[in-house]
């Protein structure tokens, strides 16, 4: 019984970081611009498949790929928020452009890389096994776990003890009074936006050799993503930090000690129920930190 | 404004730059691969390949008074899926190329149907009443081929045709021919049903794990889907020949291969996190782990982290899937490295007539899975069965002769078991044998380990199956192989 408590300890750690890090982004655009980014898990596939575009095809260094990858996703965003900013006020019509976006992505990268192409991103990067207790793990998964936190930390320290991370936390807060105090809005949004692909992007990139790699991977990664940010309270990283904590155990829990397909039955009950108590979510805030 | 403008116009040239950018890149010949042993890390590109490309559908010009119509009906955008039309297709341009049927060229005409069932119902309408079609197939997907068949029962008595649907196993399809024969005639499955797809086909699995790998403890993996009924809870079927009795696979594994089963866990479809099930599997002492996997199990996620559990030291042996693949390997970067599956993408598959159909369709970039198997000799199977009748448009003969007729020229089955008229549960089915296992080794080489003297493959003369290719002596454990591997 004890193996099974310390797996449900440990799993529940290195689950809750993945689901944090997946879930970033997704906090910080809809902490900052507001929006509900239907498009967020075109992301994880375009980030790995451009990763395998410039290392495995064009045979370039995977570092170097990854560098690619990540900065032409940053300047992508940014690129492409003047054409996106005049929908900001017409809601209806961004998600469904998103969620539009999300699907020809898809659909597109599918016809350049069948499933059958057999992408495959070399990053494991620690394939060592280390010894916990009773149990074994491969170091790649405390690497992700690590890196999540790490991620978090920058961030927090962006948000709170920079100017730029100042600015943004007052668009978030009030945008009316940030534009009164001079503040570039439309500039912060844009650089939010690339800003906010950063974690997402490295997680995936690092988590790919644990997980499936094909066209259509972005949508259950989207889908974990949006419910540690909805029981977080949407665009606040306390609560994505927190809310990525009780969903990871969550499916440790049930997932050790219950039943594997309840796991995310168990989730969406959970979320659920917090929202019935707390419709904010677990620590909605008026800013993003 | 201008400040506006010039970052939309830089925007969208941006997106086109990349976009054209990414094209021309993947469309460069690929550079030979250096092969690796690093089990995880740097996986082994299989031989090089051109991206797989359609074969170019005859533009479907108005059938002429000569011609066959023959129709298909599936969702390109899975690749199984998109695999199995390509595979028909093949096989109908062969036949033209060769004169066709009777000396008439057969049109094929195809139709998309999204993954929906109504948009394949309306398509296959279309294809049936307006479009002159007689021999219609479908994509193997039960819930699709469910959907077209009752549609067919209304067309029948007015549109004489014929629906075949070689890649679905659910027995609901012809168990409604069985027992309401006059209603669902026109329904064929050239495919094992699924009583035994969950118990004769498995088989060669818990053979190998008892005389190969001398395992004693085993945990059951099964998908959590409509088409294992028979697995996780046993099943009866009823039909008008008898009753037919299956049970468990817990039990009847239990009782004829001697096993201890020590887990059993059912699989979502569509579940992304394998790692509790596998560290379950690990702390209970499981020495072999089989997965009742389709194409709905994840199997590549399944394998990566079976390759990073507590459980990577005990043998994996997949079922159906892209495990099927050779490149099943790369798909999961060398985490493969060890497992045991059902494998047809190999020119060294023993079954000798299936050697050919792998290298032709390795030529057009075509993986092989079974399916490939079942729809190209799907097409040939046609070919003969009209033939034999004389007439394509003569279906009540057509259907009869598909009930009687011996086909020996199957890629995949041999002619007592590629038959469609068995007077039992099987009837408008083929009956099952279970197929070859091989073993993922270094560089992922595929190495068949199914064991010559299995009972089940006494069927097979040696002008059939080469036994040579079955190594069982070679089988190598997973932490062997990561240990010996570099």
């Amino acid at each position: 019984m004890f193996d099974i408590f310390f797996s449900v300890v440990v799993w529940g750690f290195i689950f809750s970081n993945i689901y944090l890090g997946l879930a970033l982004g997704f906090s910080i655009i809809a902490g900052v611009l507001r929006v509900f980014h239907m498009g967020y898990g075109l992301f994880f596939t375009a980030t790995v498949y451009l990763v395998w575009t410039f290392g495995g095809v064009a045979g370039l260094n995977i570092w170097l790929s990854i560098l690619l990858a990540i900065s032409i996703l940053m300047f992508f965003s940014i690129a492409l928020y003047p054409l996106i900013k005049k929908f900001l006020d017409a809601e209806d019509y961004l998600l469904i452009s998103l969620v539009l976006i999300f699907l020809l992505g898809e659909e597109i990268i599918n016809k350049i890389y069948p499933v059958e192409r057999g992408v495959y991103l070399p990053t494991l990067v620690f394939s060592g096994v280390i010894t916990i207790g009773p149990i074994n793990i491969v170091q790649q998964y405390l690497f992700l776990s690590f890196l999540s936190i790490f991620l978090f930390i920058i961030y927090v320290i962006l948000f709170k003890f920079t100017k730029f991370g100042l600015i943004i936390r007052a668009v978030s807060q009030d945008l009316n009074s940030a534009r009164l105090f001079g503040i570039n809005v439309s500039l912060t949004y844009a650089l939010s936006l690339g800003l906010a692909i950063i974690a997402p992007s490295l997680l995936v990139i690092f988590y790919s050799p644990l997980t499936r790699v094909d066209p259509y991977m972005g949508f259950p990664l989207f889908i974990t993503a949006l419910q540690v940010a909805v029981l977080g309270g949407l665009g606040n990283l306390k609560g994505t930090l927190l809310a990525a904590y009780v969903i990871g155990y969550v499916h440790a829990i049930v997932g050790f000690l219950v039943d594997p397909r309840a796991m995310n039955l168990a989730s969406l009950i959970v979320i659920m129920l917090t929202l019935l108590f707390k419709p904010r979510g677990l620590a909605r805030a008026e800013s993003i930190w | 404004m201008v400040n506006k403008i010039t970052w939309g116009i830089v925007g969208v040239v941006i997106i086109a730059i990349i976009i054209a950018a990414v094209i021309w890149v993947t469309q460069q010949p690929t550079p030979p691969s250096v092969p690796t042993t690093s089990p995880i890390t740097s996986p082994t590109s299989p031989p090089t390949s051109a991206p797989p490309s359609p074969i170019p559908t005859p533009t479907p010009s108005p059938p002429s008074p000569q011609a066959i119509t023959m129709c298909i009906i599936y969702n390109p955008r899975i690749s199984v899926l998109k695999a199995m039309a390509e595979a028909f297709k093949f096989s109908i341009k062969e036949i033209n190329e060769k004169g066709g049927i009777l000396g008439r060229q057969v049109v094929l005409l195809e139709e998309d149907h999204q993954g929906k069932a109504d948009l394949a119902v309306s398509a296959y309408r279309r294809l049936v009443t307006e479009k002159g079609c007689k021999y219609v197939l479908v994509d193997g997907v039960s819930e699709i081929a469910l959907a077209v068949m009752e549609a067919g029962s209304t067309l029948y008595p007015s549109y004489k045709h014929v629906v075949v649907v070689p890649g679905q196993g659910a027995m609901a399809t012809t168990l409604k021919v069985i027992n309401d024969y006059d209603r669902y005639k026109f329904y064929f499955r050239p495919f094992f049903p699924d009583p035994d797809l969950n118990y004769v086909f498995p088989k060669a699995h818990f053979d190998v794990a008892k005389n190969v790998i001398g395992v004693k403890k085993v945990a059951l993996f099964l998908e959590d889907a409509a088409w294992t009924l028979c697995a996780r809870e046993g099943c009866k079927v009823e039909t008008k020949f008898g009753t037919y009795t299956f049970k468990p696979m817990r039990e009847w594994v239990k009782e004829e291969f001697g096993f201890d089963i020590v887990y059993e866990v059912k699989i979502a479809v569509g579940e992304k996190n394998f790692l509790p099930m596998l560290e379950e599997a690990a702390r209970r002492g499981a020495e072999f782990i089989f997965v009742l996997s389709s194409w709905y199990t994840d199997t590549v996620t399944l394998t990566k982290q079976w390759a990073a559990s507590s459980a990577r030291d005990i043998p994996l042996a997949l079922y159906a899937g892209p495990n099927q693949w050779t490149v099943f390997w790369n798909l999961t970067g060398g985490a493969a490295l060890g497992v045991v599956t059902l494998m047809y993408d190999t020119p060294d598959y023993p079954y000798i007539k299936a050697q050919p159909l792998v290298l032709k369709a390795h030529n057009i970039g075509l993986r092989v899975d079974a399916s490939v198997h079942l729809y190209y000799s799907t097409g040939y199977l046609l070919k003969k069965v009209i033939e034999t009748v004389g007439n394509p448009d003569d279906i009540e003969a057509v259907i009869k002769t598909l009930e009687s007729i011996k086909f020996e020229e199957h890629t995949l089955v041999p002619a007592e078991n590629a038959f469609l008229g068995s007077q039992d549960y099987r009837f408008h089915s083929y009956i099952a044998i279970p197929a070859f296992l091989a073993q993922f080794q270094c560089n992922g080489e595929v190495v068949f380990v199914s064991r010559p003297e299995f009972e089940y493959y006494r069927i097979y003369s040696p002008q059939e199956v080469d036994f040579s290719k079955l190594k069982p002596q070679e089988y190598r454990s997973p932490k062997v192989l990561r240990e010996t591997c570099k």
